[in-house]
């Protein structure tokens, strides 16, 4: 179990609702992922279409904790507004700060993902700040007061798992709010590393919603997930230069 | 958008829309209403936005 902020947490699997090919198969994944929070985006109305329909029309919400974020965003202050239009739903406090600072890479913009924070707090949200990998940003925004932080593995739907773990490992063991490792996930194995680093939980969105099979690499992803927890929790051996042979070297006159 | 006359409120105006009952959160020229607020009057000249939730990671 973790906590962020005031709510308890079991299930160490957040699953993003974008880019699902249809509305079954997102609600098969999420049931199959044992997510207990979810996050999904604000947008404009299409009010010329209002009969379109919408995933959280097939989900009984209540069965979630909703995390929005504010993807979208380009400076702390629009950051700030499309966390108040969530809020005004009265369905979340949490927020997902999101703000990217660059078109090509969908990298986090540092400066103005603190800045939101700041305004964020001061306004009585959770804030769960999507960050690069970086220590120093992660532990000046803890040291701010934000509930967890979210360092992304790699690019935004890139798949290409973790890049820099021994910053993530850095991050990790500096923190003293839940970690959770966002972005960048592609195979099992990558959220399987994530947690035997020591991240308190994984946030997935393309690597489930582009799998060829949705439902079964939530599967995949939750079974994932829980080894990496249980093998970080028993405890991994540490890495050694040369062989350690595991039968006795005693007795050996046997086979003489 | 032009809106029948009978649109007097918010909450009328998302009636109208076919809108009651989904996520929706409305903003009043620039001001965020709760649920609360929906009986605020609304007048030609105003900018109404209307937001939801869609999938996102």
């Amino acid at each position: 179990m973790y906590q962020i902020g005031p709510y308890t947490f079991t299930s160490r699997l957040l699953l993003g609702t974008g880019k699902f090919s249809d509305f079954d198969i997102q609600k098969g994944a999420i049931e199959a992922s044992e997510a207990e929070i979810l996050t999904f985006a604000v947008r404009r109305m299409n009010i010329f279409e209002p009969s379109q329909p919408n995933l959280l029309d097939k989900i009984n919400l209540s069965n979630y904790r909703l995390l929005p974020n504010t993807a979208g965003a380009k400076t702390a202050e629009e950051a700030v507004r499309i966390a108040n239009l969530a809020k005004a739903s009265g369905l979340c406090d949490m927020v997902k700060v999101e703000v990217i600072g660059c078109d090509d890479t969908l990298l986090p913009d540092p400066l103005e993902t603190y800045r939101a924070c700041e305004m964020l707090l001061a306004e009585g949200f959770i804030v769960l700040p999507y960050t690069s990998d970086d220590v120093v940003l992660a532990r000046k925004l803890q040291e701010l007061g934000v509930h967890a932080i979210m360092p992304g593995a790699s690019p935004i739907g890139s798949g290409q798992g973790i890049l820099n773990p021994y910053n993530l490992q850095v991050i990790i063991e500096q923190a003293t709010v839940p970690v959770i490792v966002d972005a960048g996930i592609g195979a099992p194995s990558d959220a399987a590393l994530a947690l035997e680093l020591g991240a308190d939980a994984v946030l997935l969105n393309s690597a489930v919603s582009g799998a060829k099979n949705p439902v079964q690499m939530a599967e995949a992803m939750k079974l994932a997930i829980r080894a990496g927890r249980l093998g970080s929790e028993a405890g991994i051996i540490e890495k050694k230069e040369r062989a350690q042979a595991s039968s006795p070297s005693q007795g050996m006159s046997i086979v003489d | 958008m032009e809106v029948p006359d009978h649109v007097k409120t918010i909450e009328s105006l998302l009636i109208h829309l076919g809108l009651q009952g989904k996520i929706v959160v409305v903003e009043q020229n620039g001001v965020i209403l709760k649920k609360e607020d929906y009986s605020a009057v609304v007048k030609s000249t105003d900018s109404i936005e209307i937001v939801t939730f869609v999938g996102g990671g």
